[in-house]
């Protein structure tokens, strides 16, 4: 079967959006400002694929802002458009950063190293010589990636539990119809830019170990549990009205 | 207890960085976060735990008349850390969810009644329009980096977060430190909401996780390879 494509994606149930509701936003938004959200700056597009299945392979555009020099927030889409759908997001770090992170945290963190050099994450519109000064530093970071919306699957709405996801880390994991699909829509050549980034470096240290999942299936699941409750004084648990 | 302002750790943002930064931007263009149009401040609690509860700063946009996409950061600035989003549908949409999935989803109508949920600077009768729609509302949050316990970094499993759902649950400290800092008051604005309905069939008795502890956890299991036959089958395993 062959993975959906970005392009084919069924609408959120719904009616369109009404003017009036519009012009509400539009009226908040000449009032309110936005700061955490005007820090990005940058578009990337790259595949990431279920930490416990490598047959489901998302195109994820990733909409990152840098928190400092070490660290960036990437919000994720399934589409560069207005109306698109917000399916994830992804913190990614420095090697210095990700070598203090717990090793029962680490598996879920995955490194950049091969997309980057393999040409497969890009940054759309951008030319070679700046998108590559940036490349240069990805190819050394590590990230930890959830997807909440399982667009792949046909979901019309977010439904399930949030998703850890995985990175290509090898040649002959993404599926050349989804590749061929890519390049053709943003005019670029995955074997092209390979070549262009055959200097770039990963990171200093190697792939950690226990990056990438360390090779095993990773699924959230649900626990029903006891609720602990705020203990405030007259204390009152959560339960519908 | 005052919301802790930590650094995420690491150098501040070099110029250089900045400068390539600025000109893919100039370059780029940002169609899906450019539709944010709305700040939202509210409380969330782990759905495990409620006596975690976290000011959860939203920015939100219609993707159509029935859904928000909301993105939540744990303040209103620049600096700001991503921890968490959250979808809101309305009623329609949310009955049509499967039953095994409505308890991660939330009403919204006491955090709105209650005056607790507001649009920071938004001036109260153009809010209340956007707020009585709000009200009717159902959201799912999840939250992925616990900045209560102080954590520098996003670490842990996303967490599914519940919201207020009646008088009693947050606690009055935070509740007045947002007062404060905003300059709104919770008990004026619930009067001037005394008006708004909620939901049209009430809440739904499997929201808010039907009142039970819902706590997310990693089970590891054998990770299906990609099976591409005319490719030799390649683990997923770090080179």
């Amino acid at each position: 079967m062959d993975p959906v494509h970005a392009s084919i994606a069924p609408e959120v149930p719904g009616e369109k959006t009404k003017v009036g509701t519009s012009l509400v936003d539009t009226a908040a938004a000449t009032i309110q400002s936005f700061g955490p959200t005007k820090q990005i700056h940058q578009h990337l597009c790259a595949f990431h694929f279920y930490a416990d299945d490598m047959t489901r392979q998302v195109e994820a555009h990733h909409y990152c802002g840098h928190v400092n020099e070490d660290m960036r927030q990437c919000l994720i889409y399934d589409r560069p458009d207005a109306d698109a759908r917000l399916i994830g997001l992804e913190y990614i770090v420095t090697e210095e950063l990700f070598l203090t992170l717990p090793d029962t945290e680490k598996p879920m963190w995955h490194s950049h190293e091969y997309e980057v050099k393999s040409g497969v994450l890009f940054l759309p519109g951008v030319p070679g010589p700046v998108e590559r000064k940036d490349l240069e530093k990805v190819a050394k970071t590590y990230g930890k990636t959830i997807h909440f919306w399982q667009v792949d699957k046909g979901d019309e709405l977010p439904l399930g539990l949030p998703q850890v996801m995985m990175a290509l880390t090898r040649d002959g994991q993404l599926y050349p119809n989804l590749a061929k699909d890519v390049e053709s829509r943003y005019g670029v050549s995955f074997e092209k830019e390979r070549a262009n980034r055959a200097y770039m470096e990963g990171p200093t240290h190697g792939i950690h170990p226990k990056a990438n999942a360390a090779g095993v299936g990773l699924k959230t699941v649900l626990r029903e549990i006891e609720c602990k409750p705020s203990g405030h004084p007259e204390s009152v648990p959560r339960i519908f009205v | 207890m005052e919301p802790l302002h930590a650094s995420v750790p690491g150098e501040k943002t070099k110029i250089t960085t900045s400068l390539v930064d600025t000109a893919s931007a100039a370059i780029q263009t940002f169609g899906p976060p450019n539709k944010i149009h709305q700040h939202l401040c509210v409380f969330h609690m782990y759905a495990d735990d409620m006596t975690r509860q976290v000011e959860a700063h939203h920015y939100c946009c219609n993707v159509n008349e029935d859904m928000r996409q909301c993105l939540i950061y744990d303040r209103p600035e620049p600096d700001a850390r991503l921890i968490g989003v959250e979808y809101i549908v309305t009623e329609d949409l949310f009955l049509t969810l499967p039953d095994s999935e409505k308890p991660l989803w939330h009403s919204h109508e006491y955090e709105v009644k209650s005056g607790v949920l507001f649009m920071p600077g938004v001036p109260g009768p153009v809010e209340r329009q956007d707020l009585d729609k709000m009200a009717k509302t159902y959201g799912k949050a999840i939250h992925f980096w616990q900045v209560d316990k102080g954590d520098e970094l996003p670490l842990g499993l996303p967490h599914v977060m519940m919201a207020l759902t009646r008088d009693g649950q947050l606690y009055p400290n935070l509740a007045r430190d947002m007062e404060n800092r905003y300059g709104v008051t919770f008990e004026k604005e619930k009067m001037n909401r005394a008006n708004m309905e909620g939901l049209a069939h009430g809440v739904h008795p499997k929201a808010n996780a039907a009142g039970i502890g819902l706590k997310t956890v990693l089970r590891e299991i054998e990770c299906k390879p990609s099976g591409i036959s005319s490719l030799e089958p390649v683990p997923r395993a770090p080179i």
